[in-house]
């Protein structure tokens, strides 16, 4: 033999006895010179408020931090990871490392590919993607999309992260649907409402063409449109309130705000054909003429000779 | 859940630390009420030389010392 020489066998440096609040340290002894081939241990973050990276750090004789290696995923709150530190010349591969796989500035294109994460990362999510460079994202396939919860919880498109609530573009200054084909908002469940909750904007359902805006049931079921103070359907030109088979204006606050048909001309009620009836149960005033009292007033039009009658 | 990272080959002698620590991804600082437990670690004894397989020639010692440098301050 002659140069230097190693043992030839690896030796076990350190093995801990119980269990210790990190960190738990080894510090060489004198007449110790070793090359580390592996090490491991168990991190129990039980006690733990916040995820943490599981390190091994090496420290010279000074305490001067020599290097500092760790799984690229964070131990959650709570969690506990058994990790193991190797050299791994040929490098880490598999879900369970969580350091590789997932590479840049290359094109990442193969066979299949998933991506399915078992912990919470330091931003709070299992997968967090974010585009810091401002030409966005495009998920772009040839056939569905799916955004689904399995879990029930809401499936939320531009929410700010980490705020509360449900929103729809609220990170965008505007939320585009451009499709070359129909654009369909459906719930199928338990209904939908569409919010402004700035009070100060409003909403707009806008046309830009000379297609019609419908609002309606297919079925039986009630159109509702009012605010909570004052309601507006203005046209620039002729509006119109078809009810099919019958209009009813009809105001549910029996106090003294009444119901009003007013324009900047005459206002008319006007029956094409048949009769046209104002019924009052308890009388009604008309501007210009007395009082009709009694409990069931009636105002005709009689072959051009205007009766009042109680 | 099961963890692997790589790890740096350091050759550590007197007094070097090796240290199992939990850490603060954001802070960098350690986080409290992580336990460590079952800690191994294992590796190549270079101080008992003579005993085992020839690695280098006497030209080219295996261990060549080596005078660490350390920065102190900022550059």
């Amino acid at each position: 033999m002659s140069g230097v020489e190693s043992t030839g066998s690896p030796t076990w440096l350190n093995t801990q006895n119980g269990e210790t609040p990190a960190p738990y340290q080894y510090t060489f002894p004198p007449g110790l010179i070793a090359q580390l081939l592996s090490a491991t241990a168990t991190y129990d973050g039980s006690g733990a408020s916040t995820p943490f990276l599981a390190c091994l750090s090496f420290y010279s004789q000074t305490g001067n931090l020599l290097s500092r290696v760790f799984p690229q995923t964070p131990v959650p709150s709570g969690g506990t990871a058994q990790v193991s530190f190797a050299p791994f010349p040929g490098g880490l591969a598999g879900g369970s490392s969580g350091g590789s796989g997932w590479q840049f500035n290359t094109d990442n294109e193969g066979g299949w590919g998933e991506v399915t994460s078992n912990a919470e990362g330091p931003k709070g999510y299992g997968l967090f993607f974010a585009d810091e460079s401002g030409t966005g994202v495009a998920i772009i396939t040839k056939n569905n999309v799916y955004l689904e919860s399995t879990s029930g919880d809401e499936v939320q498109i531009g929410r700010t992260a980490g705020t509360a609530g449900v929103g729809i573009g609220q990170l965008a200054n505007v939320l585009s649907f451009m499709l070359g084909k129909q654009v369909q908002i459906e719930c199928a469940a338990s209904g939908m409402t569409i919010t402004d909750s700035d009070g100060t904007v409003g909403i707009t359902i806008d046309s830009a063409n000379a297609g019609a805006i419908n609002v309606g049931t297919a079925t039986n079921g009630v159109v509702t449109v009012g605010g909570a103070s004052q309601t507006l359907i203005k046209g620039d030109q002729t509006v119109t309130i078809d009810g099919g088979t019958s209009f009813v204006v009809a105001q549910s606050n029996n106090g003294q705000d009444g119901v009003y048909i007013d324009g900047a001309g005459d206002a008319y009620l006007f029956a094409s054909s048949f009769n046209l009836q104002v019924n009052e149960t308890s009388g009604f005033t008309l501007n210009g003429l007395p009082t009709v009292a009694g409990p069931s007033g009636t105002l005709w039009n009689n072959a051009g000779v205007v009766s009042v009658a109680p | 859940m099961e963890l692997l990272s790589t790890m740096a080959q350091l050759p550590l002698d007197y007094q070097c630390v090796v240290a199992f620590e939990a850490i603060d991804p954001d802070t960098g600082a350690p986080v409290a009420g992580v336990i460590i437990s079952g800690a191994v670690i294992y590796g190549n004894d270079l101080s008992a030389p003579g005993t085992g397989t020839d690695l280098a020639s006497d030209a080219v010692p295996l261990l060549t010392p080596v005078e660490l440098n350390e920065q102190t301050g900022a550059v």
